[in-house]
This record gives structure tokens, C-alpha cells and sequence, in this order.
């Protein structure tokens, strides 16, 4: 019983974390998208400069699945081998993937509403683009905190646990 | 209306900002010496003006913003708080060339809401209940006074209070706020334009108060009781109000009141220049384009008849961007 509720906690860990950042990317993504066919429909030049800016929010879906697959890897649920978990352990790797979930979503989310004020950027002064990257990347820095964040955690679990 | 549904008409509008103009090119056509030489610096900026007949161009420019206005609106019935002033405008002009036996085909004013064809057959017909909803009081109680005692001024004040209810209730419905800034705004400046104007003429207070609507900025037996009481009264009452600078701007003259209403309402939208989304950009892009077309006309007719730019000056509206 105890192994079992192991198993649903790191799996429903695994699954917000790819979960939550990827909808969070969708969302991000799309609104960018929106804004960006507005510039290309009255000046189809801009779009090699929006689309660097759509493609910034999208990253936290990808930092996402690669939690989830470390988590089901670290944890051996993916690949076989898995030892015995208390669901206390189990709780654990869920609140070791809890950052990139949470914050990998709404920073998604920010970085997109960045991305769009962006675009009006370029819209008005298309040599500006750099700067308008620049503000949006910045929001990233909080999903790489996230990432690692997610990553040193899993690794301390499985060093402790001995996995 | 959920606001992110205009990320991609922002971004539309933030492309098309970059055609209106700056006041660095407005200087510059101020500045021109001759009207041709200002005309010749317009079209280069998108004018098309041809001879010294500027007015099809500057038709041209209002109606190429409204079109690409109306077609991001995902819900064109967003627009119709600051639209339907044009519908009682229409109202008038379909009375007065009803009962002048006159075509009121060329007094159409436009954008509107409904189609100016309608409102004047309904008024031929005086079929009060052809007419869209809120235009049948105003129309019911202008025909009335205007068959009765003639007394035009009145009948179009009626109608233009009416107006400013109805844009205040049509943006209460839209929800969304600067909508609802917007038409009190405006509201509450036809108010100090009536009141200003009825105290100059010496108005009886039953004239004053069928005309000044409740806008919501300041309340409406104080402003009339002080207007009753004079023009020192209404400006000391207005000092005590938001619109304190409307006071100023009547001290000087009636267009530098005008100035300032025109002037104030693009202030209330300057904060949309940052929006990524909702309708704010879109209704701020409008009353550029229709700013700007105004600081347009008051250059060119001011070139045409020879009036010194300091003068053109102080007319000038403020731009948006």
C-alpha cells in the first residue's frame, strides 16, 4: 500500500511537472502568436524578429518534460529496478518536482505577456528587437532557477534514499 | 469580452501607429510656409491631398482608421458608447431636414451605429418606433418642441444630453472600464459646454436642466444652481471638481476649452500605449487618428487663410504618440 501511494506521488509529480509548464507554454505561445500575426499581417518583413520572440515562452514546456523524465528515471519507475518506497519518499520526489511545476508555469505565462509588449516593439521600431528579447529573456532566468532548483533536489532524494 | 481576445488587433494597431503623426513632422507641417508646402509633407505621411480642397483627404484618413478599427473588433457592439453620438447627430440632421423639406443624405455623420437611411426614413415616416431603441424618447420630445415652439436649441440639446446617457449606458454594458471613463469624460464636458453656453445666453434653469445629463463627475442640481448664479460661480464650483482645468481653459476662450476636452481624453488613454491587450489601444488609436485629423484641418484651413502659426499653436491637440 505504502510503495503504492510511493508510485502515484512520483508519477503525479512527473505529471505536473511536464504538466503545468507545458500548458503554461501553450498559453505563453499563443498569446506571443496572436500579437506576432498582428505585426506580420500589416508587415510581413517582422516576421523573422516575432518569431524569436514566440519561441522564448515555449521553453519551460521543454524544461518541464525533462524533469519529468529525470524524476522517472532518478526514481527507476521508468526502466524497471524501482526499490521499495515509503510514501513518505514518495511525497518527497513530488515536492522535489513542485518548482519547475509551479514556477514553470506562470513564469510561461510572464514571459509571454513580456514577449507580446515585445512584438509591439519591434512593430514600432523593428531595430529595437534585440532589447525586446532582451526583456523577455530575462524572465527565463526564473525557470532555469526553477529547473535547477527541480534537478539538485531530485539528486540529493536519490543520493539520500541510496536509489 | 475577455481582453486577451485583442492581443492580435494591439498588435495590428501598434504597426498602424507608426503611420500617425509625430510632433516633431507636426511642427514641421505647422511650420511650412505655404499650404502646399505643408500639403506636399502630409502626403508624403499618407495624405492624399489634392489642390486646396483638403477635405476628401482628411475623409479619407478617418474612414481608412475606422475600417481598420471595425475589422479587429472582435464585437463591434464594444464601440458603440463612442459611436452613437453620430446616431443622434443623424437624429438632428434627419429632423431638422425633414421638417426644412431638405435631403438629410448630406448631413450623415459616420461611423454610427445603425444606418443613417434608417433614422431618416423613420423620422419622414415619424414612425417613433422604426427607431432603434434609444434613439425614440429624444426624437419623440425634439419633434415635440421643434413642432411646438420651434425652439431648435433646445431640441438639439435634449438630443445631445440624450446622447451622452445612452453612451454612458452603452459603456456601462460593454464592461470595460476605459470604456465607461471614456463616455462620462465626454459626458461631463458637453455638460460644462452647455452650462458655459447657458449662462453666456442667460438660459432660464428649466432650459438648463433638460439639457445637462448626470455625468457622474460632479453633481448636477450643484453645477446648475452655480451656473444659475453666474459665470465667476460655475468656474469656482468647476475649481473644486477634476475638471478644474476646464474652468481655465473657458477663462481663455471656447476652443481652448475645446483643446482641452480633446486634449484630456487622449490623456485618459495614454496608458493604453503599453497594453499588449484589450480595447483601450484600439479606442485610443481612433481618437488619435481623430486628433490628428483635427490638428490637420486647423493647420490647413490656418495656412489657407493666412492665420499666424502662433495663433495655430495654441489650437493644437495634443498627440498620441
Amino acid at each position: 500500500m505504502s510503495n503504492t501511494l510511493a508510485i502515484f506521488f512520483i508519477i503525479f509529480g512527473a505529471v505536473l511537472a511536464a504538466g503545468l509548464p507545458g500548458m503554461g507554454s501553450a498559453r505563453g505561445t499563443s498569446l506571443v502568436g496572436q500579437a506576432a500575426a498582428g505585426v506580420v499581417s500589416e508587415d510581413p518583413s517582422k516576421f523573422g524578429k516575432v518569431l524569436i520572440l514566440q519561441v522564448l515562452p515555449a521553453t519551460q514546456g521543454l524544461y518541464g518534460l525533462l524533469i519529468a523524465i529525470l524524476t522517472l528515471s532518478f526514481t527507476k519507475v521508468m526502466g524497471g529496478g524501482m526499490p521499495a518506497y515509503t510514501w513518505q519518499q514518495g511525497l518527497a520526489f513530488f515536492a522535489a518536482d513542485l518548482p519547475m511545476a509551479v514556477v514553470g508555469y506562470f513564469s510561461a505565462i510572464h514571459q509571454a505577456k513580456a514577449a507580446a509588449a515585445g512584438v509591439g516593439l519591434v512593430a514600432k521600431k523593428p531595430n529595437e528587437s534585440g532589447k525586446a528579447i532582451t526583456f523577455a529573456a530575462l524572465v527565463e532566468t526564473y525557470a532555469i532557477l526553477a529547473l535547477l532548483t527541480s534537478i539538485l533536489a531530485l539528486n540529493g532524494l536519490t543520493s539520500t534514499f541510496g536509489v | 469580452m475577455k481582453a486577451t481576445e485583442y492581443t492580435y488587433a494591439v498588435a495590428c494597431i501598434r504597426s498602424n501607429e507608426v503611420r500617425l503623426l509625430t510632433s516633431q513632422e507636426l511642427n514641421g507641417i505647422l511650420g511650412a510656409g505655404t499650404f502646399e508646402e505643408a500639403a506636399r509633407r502630409l502626403n508624403d505621411r499618407g495624405y492624399e491631398i489634392a489642390g486646396r480642397d483638403y477635405a476628401p483627404a482628411l475623409e479619407k484618413k478617418l474612414e481608412g482608421a475606422w475600417q481598420l478599427v471595425s475589422s479587429l473588433l472582435p464585437d463591434r457592439s464594444q464601440f458603440d458608447s463612442i459611436l452613437v453620438e453620430n446616431d443622434f447627430q443623424n437624429l438632428k440632421a434627419a429632423l431638422k431636414a425633414f421638417l426644412c423639406d431638405k435631403d438629410p443624405g448630406a448631413l450623415v455623420f459616420s461611423p454610427s451605429v445603425w444606418d443613417p437611411a434608417l433614422i431618416a426614413d423613420a423620422v419622414v415616416k415619424n414612425d417613433n418606433d422604426k427607431l432603434p431603441e434609444p434613439l425614440r424618447h429624444a426624437h419623440r420630445s425634439a419633434y415635440r418642441i421643434l413642432t411646438q415652439t420651434r425652439f431648435a436649441q433646445l431640441a438639439d440639446s435634449v438630443v445631445d444630453r440624450a446622447a451622452m446617457e445612452w453612451s454612458i449606458k452603452l459603456a456601462e454594458k460593454a464592461d470595460h472600464p476605459v470604456m465607461e471613463e471614456i463616455a462620462r469624460t465626454r459626458a461631463a464636458c458637453a455638460d460644462i459646454k452647455i452650462l458655459y453656453r447657458c449662462v453666456k445666453t442667460g438660459k432660464a434653469k428649466s432650459f438648463v436642466e433638460r439639457c445637462v445629463c448626470d455625468c457622474g463627475a460632479f453633481d448636477k442640481a450643484e453645477t446648475i444652481r452655480a451656473a444659475g448664479e453666474g459665470m465667476e460661480s460655475l468656474f469656482t464650483f468647476l475649481a473644486h471638481t477634476d475638471y478644474a482645468g476646464a474652468a481655465e481653459a473657458l477663462k481663455e476662450s471656447p476652443a481652448a476649452f475645446e483643446k482641452w476636452c480633446d486634449d484630456r481624453l487622449l490623456s485618459l488613454l495614454r496608458s493604453a500605449k503599453t497594453d499588449i491587450d484589450g480595447i483601450a489601444p484600439l479606442a485610443a488609436y481612433w481618437f488619435a487618428v481623430q486628433n490628428e485629423v483635427r490638428n490637420v484641418r486647423i493647420i490647413l484651413s490656418a495656412k489657407c487663410n493666412g492665420m499666424p502659426d502662433e495663433t495655430v499653436r495654441g489650437r493644437v491637440r495634443e498627440l498620441y504618440v
